[in-house]
């Protein structure tokens, strides 16, 4: 488990890196989970070794947003003073971008005969 | 009353375990009557801000104290890319639908917030802020800042938007006809980001790790497409 993280931390470090040094629109999040999923892919992590981790922080992602939620306690008088507009902008786009991908998806999507539903 | 709970949230032990407590007891409550709306993660940012505001505590005060649990955020990122590992064979078999719904998604995103933030009237600063709201944060705060809008104001509509689809999303999916596992993961992803994601793991393996795929992919298109979309209706 301490190993798995410790490799976690090591893809965000690159990844962090590589967001830093080079101009990319990507931060350095996503960037380590693009190089772990490519180390995976390779062999040069095995599996088993990023496995548990992984898992365990994935789990409980939504935890991890409630800080930067919190955050918009600084924000109230913009947001009362717009409100009906970033409402109905929020709610609408929101959808659009839902519905669009959703049925894209729906529509292109192999039928998941594979799928075995584990969970 | 008020000066002890400000006192309390001083301490970083305090901070903490007031967040913990909180997530543990709504999503106690979440998991006794199963419905989304009563989403944990919204009741307990909800209430802390209830609570903070009540007793003068600043956010960034909270926000120190708190660190630790919003440092794992980005580790839980980088995670994603075991649940992609695991999902590789059902990826591949649909890298055209999951290109195509995320160019077409992010799209969507950008011109939706144009057209209806100009029909009120709003800002160009203030719409340039909006635009990117489907994104996860740190993409979202650059692309506003890279075409003349506010990065703080985009981290701020990102969250609401994020926390708004992880609670209504996985009802609405179901009632429009949303079926595939694919397509929910790709709907919870690219309207909701991280957040969505979090709640599409709820529904499966297969729909947590293709929203975790197009968070990425979300971020890149909506950074190559705003800048064209903004000179296109502007």
């Amino acid at each position: 488990m301490i190993r798995g993280f410790m490799l976690i931390l090591v893809m965000l470090s690159l990844g962090t890196l590589i967001n830093e040094i080079t101009d990319l629109p990507i931060p350095g999040n996503v960037i380590g989970m693009i190089i772990l999923f490519i180390c995976l892919y390779t062999k040069i992590i095995p599996y088993d070794w990023v496995k548990d981790a992984a898992h365990s922080l994935t789990r409980r992602m939504s935890l991890f947003f409630i800080p930067a939620g919190v955050g918009m306690m600084n924000y109230l008088d913009l947001l009362s003073e717009n409100w009906l507009m970033i409402t109905v902008v929020i709610v609408v786009s929101m959808f659009a971008v839902m519905f669009s991908a959703g049925w894209t998806g729906q529509l292109l999507g192999k039928k998941d005969e594979d799928y075995d539903g584990a969970n | 009353m008020t000066e002890l709970i400000n006192h309390l949230f001083e301490s970083e032990t305090f901070a903490l375990a007031a967040t913990l407590g909180l997530f543990i007891l709504f999503e106690a409550i979440y998991q006794k009557l199963k419905t989304p709306l009563l989403n944990p993660v919204l009741l307990t940012i909800l209430c802390l801000i209830v609570v903070l505001k009540y007793s003068d505590v600043p956010y960034e005060t909270y926000q120190k104290n708190t660190h630790m649990i919003h440092f794992m955020l980005g580790p839980s990122v980088v995670a994603l890319g075991v649940l992609l590992y695991e999902q590789l064979h059902t990826i591949g078999k649909n890298a055209i639908a999951i290109l195509s719904a995320t160019f077409i998604g992010s799209v969507m995103g950008v011109v939706s917030v144009i057209i209806v933030a100009k029909l009120f009237g709003a800002d160009y600063d203030l719409i340039v802020s909006m635009a990117p709201k489907s994104v996860t944060t740190p993409i979202a705060m650059g692309v506003s800042l890279q075409n003349g809008g506010i990065p703080s104001m985009t981290a701020v509509f990102v969250i609401i938007v994020g926390i708004l689809g992880a609670t209504v999303g996985p009802i609405v999916i179901e009632k429009v006809g949303i079926k595939k596992p694919i397509a929910k993961g790709l709907s919870m992803g690219t309207c909701a980001h991280g957040i969505g994601t979090a709640a599409a793991i709820q529904m499966g393996v297969l729909e947590g790790a293709i929203s975790g795929l197009s968070i990425g992919l979300m971020g890149i298109f909506t950074a190559l497409v705003t800048p064209a979309l903004l000179e296109l209706f502007f």
